[in-house]
């Protein structure tokens, strides 16, 4: 018999065989993300790297140096070289974050970081009980989270299967937040050990995120996807990545009742 | 093939008066309840941030919000030098590509630094951030820096860059090889030399 991952892998490679790529699945995933607006994190720069993005018609709205690390915030960038930009985020040649839309999503993330007291990339007790703990209260409301490395802590998403109101959205991200720090306080750990991000956040245009599927710029760590089962390497995270658009993108229904039934929620301490 | 010039220019107490701005800023403890902190802490952290005696890499959580808040608010009302814009619109039409280069987190506050600049008539080609512009400049081979960090004072010019800095209160006792000034004529004399 052969393993169930396999087979829907040969379904994947065959309906990229069709034309379907991974940066076409990453375009299903988050298909409210206007991707004419993008964080490109790249370790290229200087005046000559700017004007060949200008000629193609990219505004260059700012520039940040990080480290050895350029972060570009871009606009007005077409379909072709969005798809550019996509396939070389897949490539691992830079990092694409996307922005939010301002008024309506099809997918929201709690974004988990360290504090900037922490060694960024070690995993604290603290983050392993919030992811913990977020994993808990979503799925005591009907949502299966796909949760991804970030590199310095977790994307924690939830997909709908049509984009719903940042309002509405934020409500149930913030009922959500709140439990979840009050339960890290009370098993007596420092809750500000975790910074905890909403995307879409109160102003869109500010915050953007890593997409999946790429290396983190500066400490090259894939973005793995983390199920219950364990830590999935590269192959199989694109594989739970894509099968997850069919398998667990709610509906504005099943968010609705979230937002009711989160509220009857005991808080709950984290299991083991 | 005509050569390319390329000068970094900081925005803060370099071409507007924003420490001044700063310690005049009226500040109503109730507008930042949402912060969470009691009036003593409140006041406490104000004063220190109003005097610049802290950095922003020692801030944490609330407080850290609380300079972010403060400083957007003292972006919009800071007074532009009177001198500024005419050097600026000197620079551009000496044919330099000017970039304005600062600390402030452009993710918070891109539009109010672009209305600034335009209510102003600054000209410039770029907006870059980060948080060490010695560095940057030599990475990008921008060979002249106007800023009036006291650290980019004497470091510039340990890195072969050309440094112009507005003489302040924080940098006057500075012993460096770059060039203070008090109007931005001064810097003009010296880039026609």
């Amino acid at each position: 018999m052969s393993n169930p991952i396999d087979k829907i892998y040969q379904e994947i490679i065959s309906s990229m065989k069709n034309g379907y790529s991974k940066a076409d699945v990453l375009k299903d995933f988050y298909s409210s993300m206007d991707f004419s607006t993008m964080k490109l994190e790249v370790k290229d720069y200087g005046f000559d790297f700017l004007e060949t993005m200008e000629k193609a018609g990219i505004i260059v709205e700012y520039v940040e140096l990080k480290g050895l690390i350029h972060k570009y915030k871009l606009k007005n960038i077409k379909p072709v070289y969005q798809k550019y930009l996509l396939e070389q985020h897949i490539e691992q040649s830079g990092n694409v974050c996307g922005y939010y839309h301002k008024t309506h999503n099809n997918v929201f993330s709690f974004n988990l970081d360290n504090s900037h007291n922490e060694n960024n990339t070690e995993l604290t007790i603290e983050m392993r009980t919030a992811v913990q703990v977020i994993r808990k209260y979503l799925n005591e409301v009907g949502i299966e989270p796909l949760i991804i490395n970030s590199g310095r802590g977790y994307h924690i998403h939830t997909r709908l299967d049509k984009p719903v109101s940042n309002e509405k959205i934020q409500k149930f991200m913030i009922s959500v937040t709140a439990r979840t720090q009050v339960t890290i306080k009370d098993l007596g750990m420092d809750v500000a050990k975790v910074i905890f991000n909403n995307y879409p956040g109160k102003d869109t245009r500010i915050g953007s995120l890593r997409l999946f599927g790429s290396d983190h710029i500066k400490n090259q760590v894939f973005s793995h996807v983390c199920t219950k089962q364990g830590v999935l390497n590269e192959r199989d995270s694109w594989i739970y990545f894509a099968d997850y658009i069919n398998k667990h993108t709610i509906t504005e229904e099943q968010l609705d009742k979230a937002i009711i039934d989160i509220e009857d929620i005991l808080f709950v301490g984290a299991e083991d | 093939m005509k050569q390319k010039k390329y000068i970094a220019v900081d925005i803060d107490d370099t071409l507007n008066l924003f420490t001044e701005a700063l310690e005049q800023l009226e500040v109503n403890y109730d507008d930042y309840s949402y912060l969470g902190i009691d009036r003593d802490t409140f006041k406490n952290y104000l004063d220190l941030i109003k005097k610049q005696e802290i950095l922003k890499k020692d801030h944490i959580n609330k407080f850290d919000r609380l300079h972010y808040d403060l400083h957007k608010e003292t972006y919009k009302i800071a007074e532009v030098k009177p001198d500024a814009p005419e050097f600026m619109q000197w620079l551009k039409k000496q044919g330099y590509t000017i970039v304005i280069l600062t600390y402030r987190d452009l993710r918070h506050c891109i539009d109010d630094t672009r209305a600034w600049l335009k209510k102003h008539r600054i000209p410039y080609d770029y907006i870059f951030n980060t948080d060490n512009k010695v560095s940057f400049c030599k990475v990008w081979k921008i060979p002249i820096l106007i800023d009036d960090s006291p650290s980019n004072v004497v470091a510039a010019p340990e890195f072969n860059i050309k440094m112009f800095y507005p003489i302040t209160k924080f940098n006057c006792e500075i012993e460096t090889k770059a060039k203070g000034f008090t109007k931005f004529e001064e810097v003009k004399q010296c880039l026609i030399r």
